[in-house]
C-alpha cells in the first residue's frame, strides 16, 4: 500500500505514537487528511498490515452502509492495544460524530466536513506533539492556546467530569491556576448555595479580571461568569439557533446559566477572531475551530488566547 | 434432495440468521460478502437460488443481477433479493426476469424458507413468473415502519447500555433513542398509512384535509405554518425557515417584523407554534400571549418565547400562557418537541 504524505514525524520527546489506518477500506483523502493531522501530533501513521508491530494509540477504519457491526478485526485490534476507534460511517448518523462505547469509539458520518474530520481526529490525538494542550475525556473535550507565559487559561477537570475554565483577563494576573480549585468548588455547589451568593463568591474571588465557565459533571448545564464584554465567549453549535452566540454581551458580571447539549462548544478568547467563515467553523467543532483560527494566523505567537471546552 | 443455494449479504448478523433459518432444512447455503464474490460463486456453483442482499460494499442488487443476467450461466437461476426498502426497490429490479421475488426486512424464518421453496419449485416446474406481493396489512406495514426507523438506535443499544450513567433507565434511553430525528422519521412514514386509514374509515374528512393547491409541487405532508417573531433575522429567523424547509413535513415560516401584528397573523394564518422573543419587552409579549390563549379558535396553538440567557425566565410568561421559555441559543430540539406533536394533529 502507497503511504504518499504520510511520512511520520517523530516528536520532540522521542517516542513516535503510531496511528494504524485501514487503508483498504478508507478514501484516499480521509488517509491524506489523516496523514496531515498525524504530523502535527507526531504521530506516524501505519497502514493496517503493520498492525502486528506497532501499539497504536489510534485506530481509523470503516463501516460500510447497512454494516451495524464494528468489524471483528478491528475492534479486536482496539481491545488487545487499548487503542481508541475511529470509524468513518457511509450511513447517515443523528450527529455528524457520535461517540460511544464510553468515548473509546467514535463515528463520524461521511457527511461530516473535511474541517470536521480533521477536528475529530485532531481530539483524538489529544496531548500529542502540538496538541499538547488538549486534553479528551469520555464526554468533554479541551483546549487552552494562545502564546506562552500570556493570560494563560486554567482548565480543572474533577474525576466525576466536572469542568471549570478560567480565562485571565488582565494579561499579567497569575492567578487562573491557583484560583481554578476553588472557582470549581463554587460552581459545583448547586445544592449547597444559591445563585445570588455563588455570584458574590466569584465576584470576591475574581473581580473583573478573570472569566469562568463550568460544565456540569453531568453535561447538562453551563453556568458562565464572565464580567467582560470586551473578550468574546462564544457558545457554537450546529444543533443551536443561532449557532454562534456570543454570550459575553448577555452575563455582565451576572452568573448565567444554560442548558447544555451535546455539540456544544463554549470557546473563550483573548480578541474576537477574524476568520473567514466563522459560522461553519464553529458548527463543525471546537478542534476545526481551533485548527482555522492557527491557519489564519500569521504566526504562532499571533493566535489569540483562549479556552474552549465541547461536549462530544 | 439437498439444493445449493447462494446468499450474497455483506451483513454478518444478516448471514448468522439465514444460516440459522435454514438449519434442517434441505438446503445448503453458501456464502458471498461483496457483489464480486457472488457472481464469482454463481458461476462457479450454479447455485438453485439466489439470496441477495440490495445493498452490497462494493456494487448494488442490481448491478450484480445485470452481471448475473450477461452470463449464460447464471442468467436462469432465480434470484430473491433481501430489502428493507420494498417498493422502490421493485421497480429497480424490473429488466431481470430472473428476480422472482422480494423478501422484506426483517423476515420470518417460514416465510424464508416458504419463499425460497416456492422460487425454486418454479423453475423446476418451468413456471416461474413474478408473484404479484400482497398487500400487506396496515399494521404490520407500520410496524415493519418503526422496526426501520429504529433499527439504528437498537443496534447500539448494547454499547449505550454500558454508557448509561446510574439512574432512571427508560427517560434516558427515550433520549438516546428516540431523537427528534428519528420521531420525526416515524411520523413522517407513518402519516400515510394514517392517511390510508382514515380514507377507508370517513371519505370525507379526507376530502376536507385536500392540501391547498400551491403544495401540489411539493410530495411531503403540508403542515400547518409556524409564525415567528424575532428581530434576529440573520442568524435565527433564517437559519430556523431552512431548519424547518429540511423537514420530512413541509412547514411555512411566516416572518412577522412587529410584536403588534402576531395576534392578526396568527388568527388569519392558524399556525401550528408561535415563536416569539421577548427579550426587552415582557409586558407586550405577555399581553399578546393572554388574547391568544383566550382565542377559542386557537385552542391548540402552541407558544415559545425566546429570551436571551441574562433574561433568566420571568415567570410571567409561563403564567400568561406560553408553553416554554427557551434561552437563546435554542436548542434546536427543544423546537422539535413542539413541531413533532403538531405534525400528527
Amino acid at each position: 500500500m502507497a503511504m504518499t504524505g504520510l511520512t511520520g514525524v517523530t516528536g520532540a520527546a522521542g517516542a513516535t505514537a503510531h496511528v494504524v489506518a485501514d487503508t483498504e477500506r478508507l478514501d484516499r483523502a480521509v488517509v491524506a487528511e489523516l496523514g496531515a493531522v498525524c504530523a502535527r501530533a507526531a504521530a506516524e501513521v501505519l497502514p493496517w498490515r503493520l498492525l502486528a508491530t506497532s501499539k497504536p494509540v489510534l485506530i481509523v477504519g470503516a463501516l460500510n452502509r447497512g454494516e451495524r457491526q464494528i468489524p471483528a478485526a478491528l475492534l479486536e485490534a482496539a481491545n488487545a492495544r487499548g487503542a481508541a476507534l475511529l470509524l468513518l460511517s457511509d450511513d447517515p448518523l443523528v450527529r455528524p460524530v457520535v461517540p460511544t462505547h464510553g468515548g473509546r469509539v467514535t463515528l463520524i458520518a461521511a457527511s461530516a466536513s473535511r474541517a470536521r474530520l480533521r477536528g475529530t481526529i485532531r481530539m483524538l490525538l489529544a496531548r500529542r506533539g502540538g496538541f499538547a494542550r488538549e486534553q479528551l475525556h469520555p464526554h468533554v473535550w479541551t483546549a487552552t492556546f494562545g502564546a506562552g507565559g500570556v493570560q494563560a487559561p486554567a482548565l480543572h477537570q474533577d474525576d466525576d467530569g466536572a469542568v471549570t475554565a478560567v480565562f485571565p483577563f488582565n494579561p499579567d494576573w497569575s492567578g487562573a491556576e491557583p484560583l481554578s480549585v476553588e472557582a470549581h468548588q463554587i460552581a459545583c455547589a448547586s445544592v449547597k448555595i444559591d445563585d445570588e451568593e455563588r455570584q458574590i463568591r466569584l465576584r470576591e474571588l475574581f473581580g473583573s479580571v478573570a472569566g469562568m465557565v463550568h460544565l456540569s459533571r453531568d453535561t447538562l448545564e453551563w453556568t458562565l461568569y464572565w464580567p467582560s464584554s470586551a473578550y468574546p465567549v462564544l457558545l457554537c453549535s450546529v444543533h443551536r439557533l443561532p449557532a454562534v452566540c456570543n454570550l459575553a454581551a448577555q452575563a455582565d458580571a451576572q452568573v448565567l446559566h444554560l442548558a447544555a447539549s451535546p455539540g456544544d462548544a463554549v470557546i473563550g478568547l483573548s480578541s474576537s477572531p477574524a476568520l473567514r467563515h466563522r459560522g461553519p467553523v464553529a458548527g463543525d467543532g471546537g478542534a476545526a475551530f481551533l485548527d482555522e483560527l492557527e491557519a489564519t494566523a500569521a504566526d504562532r505567537r499571533s493566535v489569540p488566547s483562549g479556552v474552549i471546552v465541547e461536549i462530544r | 434432495m439437498t439444493r445449493d443455494l447462494l446468499v450474497i449479504d455483506d451483513s454478518a448478523t444478516a448471514r448468522k440468521l439465514i444460516e440459522i433459518s435454514l438449519r434442517g432444512r434441505p438446503l445448503r447455503p453458501h456464502f458471498a460478502e461483496s457483489g464480486k464474490e457472488g457472481i464469482r460463486y454463481a458461476a462457479a456453483l450454479a447455485p438453485s437460488a439466489i439470496l441477495l442482499d440490495f445493498v452490497l460494499p462494493d456494487m448494488t442488487g442490481v448491478d450484480v443481477c445485470r452481471a448475473l443476467a450477461a452470463d449464460a450461466r447464471t442468467q436462469t437461476i432465480p434470484i430473491l433479493v433481501v430489502t428493507a426498502k420494498h417498493e422502490r426497490t421493485r421497480r429497480e429490479f424490473q429488466p431481470f426476469p430472473a428476480v422472482v421475488d422480494f423478501i422484506p426486512k426483517p423476515f420470518t424464518a417460514p416465510d424464508l424458507i416458504a419463499r425460497i421453496d416456492r422460487a425454486i419449485a418454479g423453475v423446476v416446474s418451468g413456471t416461474v413468473s413474478r408473484p404479484v406481493e400482497p398487500r400487506r396489512d396496515p399494521t404490520e406495514r407500520a410496524a415493519k415502519l418503526l422496526f426501520t426507523r429504529l433499527r439504528d438506535g437498537l443496534a447500539l443499544l448494547p454499547s449505550q447500555l454500558r454508557a448509561l450513567e446510574p439512574g432512571p433507565i427508560a427517560p434516558q434511553l427515550a433520549r438516546r433513542l428516540l431523537t427528534p430525528q428519528v420521531v420525526e422519521g416515524i411520523l413522517a412514514d407513518l402519516r400515510p398509512l394514517y392517511d390510508e386509514l382514515a380514507a377507508a374509515e370517513a371519505p370525507s374528512r379526507i376530502a376536507d384535509a385536500t392540501p391547498a393547491p400551491t403544495a401540489a409541487h411539493d410530495p411531503r405532508p403540508r403542515h400547518r405554518p409556524v409564525v415567528v417573531c424575532d428581530p434576529d433575522v440573520e442568524a435565527f429567523q433564517e437559519p430556523l425557515r431552512t431548519r424547518l424547509a429540511q423537514r420530512a413535513t413541509s412547514r411555512e415560516l411566516i416572518a412577522v417584523e412587529r410584536i403588534d401584528e402576531v395576534i392578526g397573523v396568527t388568527r388569519r394564518r392558524q399556525p401550528c407554534l408561535v415563536l416569539v422573543n421577548a427579550t426587552s419587552r415582557v409586558a407586550e409579549v405577555c399581553a399578546v400571549a393572554q388574547a391568544l390563549r383566550a382565542d377559542p379558535a386557537l385552542s391548540d396553538l402552541a407558544m415559545i418565547a425566546v429570551l436571551e440567557a441574562r433574561v433568566g425566565r420571568p415567570p410571567d410568561l409561563l403564567a400568561a400562557g406560553f408553553d416554554a421559555v427557551l434561552a437563546k441559543p435554542v436548542i434546536v430540539d427543544e423546537l422539535e418537541r413542539f413541531l413533532i406533536p403538531a405534525d400528527l394533529r
